[in-house]
């Protein structure tokens, strides 16, 4: 079955897909805000990532440690299979609904 | 710092999670300090940062409980487990402990109910007030620009040549505009005629919102020229109210005092920039035809350019203002040109405001400290009478650290539902608050940013709050409360005596009783004072009275016979009474003293009584008003057309005194006759001698206090000579039901047909402005009675806990007295003896302070009357004492001896 997504997992599910490989929290929340104007606070998007990590939508790796972090690691975040189902399965929801409105 | 990082941003998140959202926020910060933000900012930022995470892990924490049972819950967590803050036993054992122990549940609500209430009260109308959002795109850039005159120590908004400069020249702050508000009387169509407020604002006003127009269009630099057509772009609520949603409006005319203006543009609903507006015309000023520093007043705004902080706009406008200076001595030799917030100059708000706002921020918060340090100490003693049961919780194995947590979540349990309760009452205050200042804003109505309802930056402090409370609360009795004792705890269970009540409870209860004894009295004595002056009523009908504020529109220019005209119109009425004038807008204050002529000590007597009132009449008014002249002679025309208006309140001439003036001034003395003066004036030298020529019923009394009405003089005006007068129309019956039949529309109706130029502000029920007025005073009772109950309930609360603990920690010892031969007296003597000198000792600390706070204010009445008060406040201080030992004494004399001993 595929998992239900609310518009702010959609919205992240997309940011990770269109950030690959460079899926992490400042990265996520740069690309939410240049491209919803919404600056949603890291608290929303970790409580949201662990969310959907328990549902199996996305996966994390820990980085290495870097300087500019206080030598702290990043949590990677990949979408895992499931998880681009879902937001591929969410979008399409949304365009069948849109289909012959005039907005 | 970290370790407080860690523990906030630890809840509800693994330790892997914890790590990344740390080193996120610290990339994030030094990109922004990288960015050239300030510190304060970034600090400001990331602690905003920290919080709402925290925020976001609780709620994680909350909604992820999970389902252990009792003795589970006790067990050290395995390696590697992740260990549950919230667990649902814990959180159903608090929900039974509030059921439990009612006394301190009660005790506690109340008591975290007003603390939380009034910071977050104090925190709402701060946000609201002094940092509002601006609800607009960006609004949070949109920012004002002011000068502020250092000489006089006020702002100086006659600064048309310097928005000029200003507009033309900053970088940091583009589209800056302006506005200033003037109020005519429309026509349009076959509607009543009505007064309105206008914004008369530059068109690059529109573009600083960022709000395009609904229909039409708003307005071009084009309209701004003197030759140009005049027109108007109207809001939603006229464009449905009077246009009923017609598009065809645009085109039509809406005639403003006698110009007629063409509707170009309709703004979308709930758009009211600048203030509170529904009336946009294009601001027309032209600096060559107005000398610097002269012409109207103007509220300059615009926003920051991209990159650009309020910080670098003010730097840019002070080296603008300085060169501005250099040019113009003159003028702006004492201007210095700020940067404020958008709301500031609207609402009035300087820096310094500012400060002290924050700095009562502060006292607020150490209230509910206060207040979480007396429920700490209320759980600490039923904490100590569990250290049976957390004992057998940690030989089962539980953490002390998994122990604290419990207690920390049952003061959370604990505090959540008065948290809430103090949210509903500090919102109440909030919009109480916000009416008062709303009456001082432009037009008395409340600006566009102001939102009804609890905001949540106020939710997100509470909460914060919440927590604080609850780890005073629960951590500090929980930490003390599972020291490693051991067998000790263990053998509470078989009945030995266990804890002990350290010198910090018994200090704290010397110290509750002493702060009630000290600081109750003046707090009772100054809400007491505001609640009697709001006692003081009308000695006249005010419910047959309506009046409204008419004026010709130009300063210079008088009324004339227009005025008389008015009154015979309205006279001519069936529903009119009376009809009369008073010289200025409102009673007005003269700050001085009275001087009468032969009487020196008159002068004195000023000294700690309320204000005295100075009010223009016209010769009618005693009449309409139906107050006796009952000395001497009421004024007559000679009177009034020898005297020039208000402006000469300051030149000789008769007056008429009421009789509190009478009695409080002239020693018994006939006023008739005699002479009186202000001792000095705002340039230092006294006024000229006045001739009292009547003394007339008093206009307010007080039944309750007779003090509280402070005394009046009033001096003749000619009505008609003024520009502006308030007017008062005395109705047949009640005046409220008259307004509902219309009576404004006929009084502005009668205004028109007279000279439609005239102006004519809301027509409003004396009765319903008292009310308003009325707002202030319960704002002050409530806080002040909310503050009362609170203290003797925490001193009852402390008291009688403190009690029981006495007579449960020396059971074997009364029983052994009591055994010895030990009457009942000596017992309850003995019983006593802890809790009469720890009351008596706060008394005397007590009283000791109010001597101190007494003579610190300058109101003789009030310090006379402190006096009399105090001992009340430490007799009830006593009682309450006295009355929560009544309990425990009680258990102690049914203590049976042989029982008692045999426990051990």
């Amino acid at each position: 079955m595929v998992a239900y997504l609310g518009e702010f997992e959609q919205l992240i599910l997309l940011a990770l897909a269109r950030l690959g490989d460079d899926a992490y929290g400042v990265s996520i929340r740069a690309t939410l805000i240049e491209r919803t104007k919404r600056k949603p606070s890291f608290g929303a998007i970790y409580s949201t990532l662990r969310r959907m990590e328990h549902k199996g939508l996305v996966r994390s790796f820990a980085g290495e440690p870097e300087a500019v972090r206080g030598g702290r690691a990043k949590k990677h975040v990949v979408l895992t299979p499931r998880g681009r189902a879902a937001l591929r399965e969410a979008h399409a929801a949304v365009v069948r609904m849109a289909e012959g409105v005039s907005l | 710092m970290n370790r407080l990082l860690n523990l906030l941003l630890g809840v509800g998140r693994s330790d892997h999670d914890r790590v990344s959202l740390l080193g996120d926020l610290e990339e994030e910060r030094r990109a922004r300090l990288a960015r050239g933000n300030g510190r304060l900012v970034v600090f400001a930022w990331y602690t905003t940062e920290v919080l709402r995470a925290f925020g976001w892990g609780l709620l994680d924490s909350v909604l992820r409980r999970t389902s252990h049972d009792a003795l589970r819950t006790n067990r050290r967590p395995h390696t590697g487990q992740r260990y549950v803050l919230f667990s649902w036993p814990d959180i159903k054992l608090s929900l039974r402990l509030l059921i439990r122990n009612p006394g301190l549940t009660a005790v506690a609500t109340v008591g975290i109910t007003v603390g939380i209430g009034i910071a977050a009260g104090m925190f709402g109308y701060i946000h609201s007030n002094f940092d509002p959002a601006i609800p607009l795109d960006e609004g949070d850039r949109i920012v004002a620009l002011e000068n502020w005159d250092v000489a006089g120590n006020n702002e100086n908004r006659h600064s048309l040549h310097d928005f000029v400069t200003w507009r033309d020249q900053m970088t940091s702050v583009v589209e800056i505009s302006a506005f200033r508000e003037l109020s005519a009387t429309m026509r349009a169509g076959d509607w009543l005629p009505e007064t309105v407020r206008i914004a008369a604002m530059s068109a690059s006003g529109f573009h600083v919102a960022r709000v395009a127009p609904l229909v039409g269009r708003s307005f071009t630099p084009d309209d701004e020229r003197e030759a140009a057509p005049p027109v108007v772009v109207i809001g939603y609520t006229v464009w449905q109210s009077r246009f009923a949603q017609d598009r065809s409006v645009i085109g039509q005319q809406v005639r403003f005092g006698s110009v007629d203006y063409t509707v170009v543009g309709v703004m979308p609903e709930g758009f009211a920039f600048p203030v509170n507006h529904q009336y946009w015309i294009p601001l027309r000023a032209t600096p060559s035809a107005i000398p610097r520093g002269a012409g109207p007043e103007l509220f300059v705004f615009g926003r920051l350019a991209p990159g650009a902080t309020r910080a670098s706009a003010q730097v840019e406008l002070a080296a603008m203002g300085q060169r501005a200076a250099a040019a113009f001595p003159q003028t702006n030799a004492t201007l210095k040109p700020q940067v404020l917030s958008y709301s500031a100059p609207i609402l009035d708000i300087q820096d310094a405001d500012v400060g002290s706002v924050v700095m009562g921020q502060l006292v607020m918060t150490l209230v509910l400290i206060v207040v979480a340090l007396n429920v700490a100490i209320l759980l600490y003693a039923r904490t100590a009478t569990r250290r049976g049961e957390i004992a057998v919780r940690t030989a089962l194995g539980a953490s002390r650290g998994r122990i604290v947590a419990q207690l920390f979540v049952e003061a959370l349990v604990l505090s959540l539902p008065p948290a809430v309760l103090g949210l509903a009452l500090g919102q109440y205050a909030v919009e109480i608050g916000n009416r008062i200042t709303a009456l001082d804003v432009m037009g008395g109505a409340a600006p566009f940013w102001l939102e009804h309802g609890p905001q949540p930056s106020t939710m997100l402090y509470v909460l914060v709050l919440v927590v604080i409370t609850a780890a005073i609360a629960g951590i500090l009795p929980a930490l003390h409360a599972t020291r490693r004792r051991g067998g000790a705890d263990l053998r509470q269970l078989g009945g030995s005596t266990g804890p002990r009540l350290g010198r910090m409870w018994s200090a704290l209860i010397v110290l509750q009783v002493a702060f009630a004894v000290s600081a109750l009295p003046a707090a009772i004595k100054m809400g007491l004072n505001e609640i009697r002056s709001s006692l003081t009523r009308p000695n006249y009908p005010i419910e047959e009275f309506v009046g409204a504020v008419v004026s010709t529109g130009n300063a210079s220019s008088p009324f004339g016979n227009r005025l008389l005209e008015l009154r015979r119109r309205l006279q001519a009425e069936p529903d009119v009474a009376g009809v009369t004038f008073t010289g200025s807008l409102s009673q007005r204050n003269i700050t001085g003293r009275i001087e009468v002529e032969g009487i020196p000590e008159a002068a004195a007597t000023n000294n700690g009584l309320r204000g005295l009132t100075t009010l223009g009449i016209d010769t009618g008014y005693l009449d309409v008003y139906g107050l006796r002249v009952v000395a001497g002679r009421p004024f007559n025309a000679a009177d009034a057309s020898a005297s020039n208006g208000p402006s000469t309140m300051l030149g000789a001439g008769p007056v008429i005194v009421d009789r509190t003036f009478a009695q409080r001034f002239l020693n018994g003395t006939s006023p008739v006759g005699q002479r009186i003066r202000y001792a000095a004036g705002r340039n230092g030298q006294p006024s000229p001698w006045y001739e009292i020529v009547g003394v007339a019923e008093n206009l307010r009394r007080n039944p309750i206090d007779p003090r509280m009405v402070g005394p009046t003089v009033l001096y003749p005006v000619a009505p008609e000579q003024l520009a502006a007068v308030s007017l008062t129309v005395r109705l047949r019956g009640s005046a409220a039901s008259r307004m509902n039949e219309g009576f404004a529309r006929k009084a502005h109706q009668i205004l028109a047909a007279v000279d439609p130029a005239l102006r004519m502000g809301e027509v409003q029920a004396r009765a319903q402005a008292e009310s308003e007025d009325a707002l202030a005073v319960r704002l002050v009772a409530l806080m002040l009675s909310c503050i009362l109950v609170t203290v003797l309930l925490f001193s009852a609360a402390g008291v009688s806990s403190l009690m029981s603990f006495t007579v449960s920690q020396r059971r074997r010892e009364i029983g052994i007295r009591a055994a010895l031969g030990a009457s009942s007296m000596d017992v309850l003597r003995s019983v006593f003896s802890r809790v009469a000198m720890q009351v008596g000792l706060g008394v005397g600390l007590g009283a000791l302070g109010a001597m101190v706070i007494a003579p610190l204010g300058d109101d003789v009445v009030l310090a006379e009357r402190l006096a009399m008060v105090t001992p009340a406040i430490a007799l009830i201080m006593v009682l309450v004492g006295v009355l929560a030992a009544y309990g425990p004494a009680r258990r102690s004399l049914r203590i049976q001896p042989t029982e008692a001993v045999r426990a051990e």
